[in-house]
C-alpha cells in the first residue's frame, strides 16, 4: 500500500545553455526537445526528493527598461502523486529554493540551488492533501 | 485506527456481485434510496447484492465534526488529526467493502459534495484491489445537477480511478450495464434516456433489507411517485433533467406502501419526487385511499410528508385539505419561494398571497406541519421585498406552531436554467457558469455578499419573532464562503 508514483514535471528555459538539474544526488535531469523533463519515480512514503539547481552564472538577458526578454531557468510545472495533481497552492506556496544565501518560496528556479519536496505523510491520501491544503504545512 | 460500519459488517464472509453504496456528504435524516432501488434491479440479473446507506451512519457519526464538512466540500483540510481521521475512514471504508469480495462496487453520488469522498473510497479500493470494477451514478458525478459535461466523471475515468459512469436513470442502464451492453445512453456517457411512464410504473419496489434503520433520527421510508415536474420555474435545474412529468398511479404508490409497511414495520413515507400533487387526480385518489386505510386501521395509521405545490384557491381546496388531513400528512415542504406575489409571479408559481393565507388556515385547521422553502435575493428582489417579507413574518405570527422557515444560501443561477439562458434580457452577470451563487445584476443592487446578509437577517429575524427556522450545514457553509469573499 505504502508504495506510490510520482511524476515531476520541468520546463526548461535556455539561455547560454540549461540548467544543471541533478535528482537525489545521483541523477541527472536533462530537457528533451520540448524543453521538458518527466521525472518518473516509484517512491515509499514518507520520502524526501532533491533537486539541486545549478550551472546559473549571468545567464539572464534583460531589455533597456531592466525586462527579462531569456533567462536560464527551470519551471516546476507539475507534481503528480499516483492519480493526483498536487495543486497550485503547493506549487507557488509551499516549494522552496534553499540557495547559498537565501531560502526562497518559488516553483520557478532562476538561482543555483536545492529544492527538497519532503513528503512526510505515510501514504498518497494523506500527502496529497497537506500538499494541497493551504494551512497544512509540508 | 479501523472504523467499524455496521451496514457493511460480513460477520459470516459472505460474497456478493455488486455493492451499491451512498458515499458521503449527504446531509439527510431519512434514507437516501438509490442503492435500494437498485438492488432489486441488480438482482433481476441474477447477480447477488449488497445495498446500503453509508452516507447516513458517516452522517450520524460525524454530523457534529464541521471540519470533516469543510473537507468534504473543498477537499482542504486544517490539522493533521483531521486528516489522520479521514485517512483512516477511507481506508476502513475499503477494506470492509472489500470484505465481500465483490466484483462490482456502485457508489451513488446524491450530490457534488459526494465527489472529494467517491473519489478517495475509489482510491483506496483501486489500491487494495485493481481488479474490482468501480461504477459511480447519480447528479453528484456532474460538474452542476444538468451539466452535460462532467469534469469529474473524466478525471476518474482517465486515472482509471472508475471503470465506468452511469448517468440519468439507472433502473434500465444499470441492468444493461451488467449485461455489458456498454453503448446504452447513459453508460459513460452524459447524454441519457428518461423512463416512460410505463417503465417507472413497471419498477420493483426498493429493497431496504440492507439499511440499518435504527441510525435514522426518523425511521422513514422514501419513497417517488413523480419524475419531472409540473412547473417550468426559472431557477430550477431539475426540470431540465427530467423534462417530462411522469406519474405512478396512485393505486400502484399505495401498494408500495401497503407492501413497505409490511416489510419493515414503518408506518411512516417521505416523497422524495418534486411534487406529490402534479396530477391531481392521482393524487386525490391515493389521499382516498390513505384516508380509507388509516380509518380501518387506527392503531398502525400512516403517515406521509412530501413536496407539496400551492395553487390558488377553487372550489375543491377545502375538500382537499381535508382528505390531505385524512391521509396521514404530517410535514408538507412548499416552494413558496418568496412571499413577494411579484417575485413569485415571475418564477412562475403564480398564486397570490391570498390563497398562501387561505392555505396556511387550512394547514391550520387540519394540524398539519409546513415547512416553507424560500429563495432570497431574486433578480428582482429589492431590500424593500426582504422589508416586505419582514413585515409578512410580523402579521402571521399564529403560524408559528406549524411552519418551519428555510431561507437557503441565496439565488443561485444553475446552467441551462430560464434564469441562465436569459441572464442578458434580466440584466444578469453571471461571471463563471460554475459559480451559481457569484452573480450581481445591472437592474438593482445585488452581489452575493448583499444577498448572504439578507439570508442571515431572516434568519435572525425570523428566530427572534418564534418561528422556527431549518438551517442546513450545506447552507450554511455556502453563506460563510459568500460572506468571507471565497465565493
Amino acid at each position: 500500500m505504502n508504495k506510490y508514483k510520482i511524476t515531476i514535471t520541468l520546463e526548461f528555459s535556455e539561455c547560454n545553455g540549461y540548467m544543471d538539474v541533478l535528482l537525489n544526488y545521483v541523477t541527472k535531469v536533462i530537457p528533451n526537445q520540448d524543453n521538458r523533463a518527466i521525472i518518473n519515480l516509484d517512491i515509499e512514503l514518507p520520502a524526501q526528493i532533491s533537486l539541486i539547481f545549478s550551472n546559473k552564472h549571468n545567464d539572464t538577458i534583460v531589455d533597456q527598461l531592466n525586462n527579462i526578454i531569456k533567462d536560464k531557468s527551470v519551471q516546476i510545472k507539475s507534481i503528480k502523486l499516483d492519480s493526483f495533481e498536487l495543486n497550485d497552492i503547493f506549487l507557488q506556496q509551499k516549494i522552496q529554493l534553499k540557495t547559498e544565501d537565501q531560502i526562497i518560496t518559488t516553483s520557478y528556479i532562476g538561482f543555483n540551488g536545492e529544492v527538497i519536496l519532503d513528503f512526510n505523510q505515510n501514504n498518497a491520501f494523506k500527502q496529497v492533501i497537506a500538499c494541497n491544503s493551504p494551512l497544512m504545512e509540508v | 485506527m479501523d472504523y467499524y460500519f455496521k451496514c457493511l459488517e460480513n460477520l459470516d464472509s459472505k460474497t456478493v456481485n455488486f455493492i451499491l453504496l451512498t458515499v458521503p456528504w449527504t446531509d439527510s435524516l431519512i434514507p437516501l434510496m438509490a442503492p435500494a432501488a437498485l438492488k432489486p434491479i441488480v438482482e433481476s440479473t441474477n447477480l447477488t447484492c449488497l445495498a446500503t446507506d453509508l452516507n447516513a451512519e458517516i452522517f450520524a457519526k460525524f454530523k457534529k465534526y464541521p471540519k470533516l464538512i469543510t473537507f468534504f466540500y473543498d477537499e482542504k483540510i486544517e490539522d493533521q488529526e483531521t486528516l489522520d481521521l479521514l485517512n483512516d475512514l477511507y481506508s476502513s471504508i475499503a477494506k470492509s467493502i472489500l470484505t465481500w469480495n465483490p466484483t462490482y462496487i456502485g457508489l451513488s453520488l446524491f450530490s457534488y459534495a459526494s465527489q472529494v469522498s467517491a473519489k478517495w473510497i475509489a482510491y483506496f479500493i483501486k489500491k487494495l484491489d485493481p481488479t474490482v470494477k468501480i461504477v459511480i451514478g447519480g447528479p453528484g458525478c456532474l460538474d452542476t445537477f444538468v451539466s452535460e459535461s462532467s469534469t469529474f466523471m473524466k478525471l476518474m475515468l482517465k486515472e482509471k480511478l472508475i471503470d465506468f459512469h452511469i448517468r440519468g436513470d439507472a433502473e434500465h442502464s444499470l441492468v444493461e450495464f451488467i449485461n455489458a451492453n456498454y453503448s446504452f445512453p447513459g453508460i459513460n456517457d452524459t447524454s441519457w434516456r428518461e423512463m416512460s411512464k410505463e417503465e417507472l410504473s413497471r419498477l420493483p419496489y426498493p429493497d431496504y433489507s440492507d439499511y440499518n434503520f435504527d441510525i435514522y433520527s426518523s425511521k422513514t421510508l422514501p419513497l417517488i411517485g413523480t419524475r419531472g415536474c409540473v412547473r417550468k420555474c426559472k431557477f430550477c435545474d431539475y426540470i431540465e433533467n427530467w423534462k417530462k412529468f411522469q406519474w405512478r398511479t396512485a393505486d400502484d404508490i399505495f401498494a408500495e406502501m401497503l407492501e413497505q409497511h409490511k416489510q419493515y414495520n414503518i408506518r411512516v413515507f417521505k416523497f422524495q419526487d418534486s411534487l406529490v400533487n402534479g396530477n391531481m387526480n392521482e393524487f386525490l385518489r391515493l389521499m382516498e385511499l390513505l384516508a380509507e386505510y388509516n380509518i380501518q386501521n387506527p392503531n398502525k395509521s400512516f403517515k406521509w410528508g412530501g413536496y407539496y405545490i400551492l395553487r390558488n384557491v377553487t372550489s375543491r381546496t377545502e375538500y382537499e385539505w381535508e382528505m390531505v388531513a385524512k391521509s396521514g400528512a404530517s410535514t408538507l415542504m412548499i416552494g413558496i419561494e418568496n412571499f413577494n406575489e411579484d417575485i413569485r409571479y415571475d418564477i412562475g408559481k403564480k398564486f397570490t398571497n391570498e390563497a398562501i393565507d387561505f392555505h396556511l388556515a387550512q394547514a391550520l385547521k387540519y394540524n398539519i406541519n409546513l415547512s416553507l422553502l424560500n429563495i432570497v435575493g431574486y433578480v428582482t428582489e429589492t431590500q424593500e421585498h426582504i422589508d416586505f417579507i419582514k413585515t409578512w413574518l410580523d402579521k402571521h405570527l399564529e403560524y408559528r406552531s406549524l411552519v418551519q422557515l428555510q431561507w437557503g444560501a441565496g439565488l443561485g443561477i444553475f446552467p441551462n436554467t430560464y434564469l441562465s439562458n436569459h441572464q442578458e434580457q434580466l440584466g444578469v452577470i453571471l461571471k463563471d457558469d460554475s459559480k451559481a451563487f457569484d452573480w450581481s445584476s445591472t437592474n438593482i443592487e445585488t452581489n452575493p455578499k448583499i444577498r448572504a446578509k439578507w439570508v442571515n437577517e431572516l434568519v435572525e429575524y425570523s428566530k427572534q419573532l418564534g418561528y422556527p427556522v431549518i438551517e442546513h450545514l450545506d447552507n450554511h457553509y455556502i453563506l460563510e464562503k459568500i460572506l468571507s469573499e471565497q465565493i
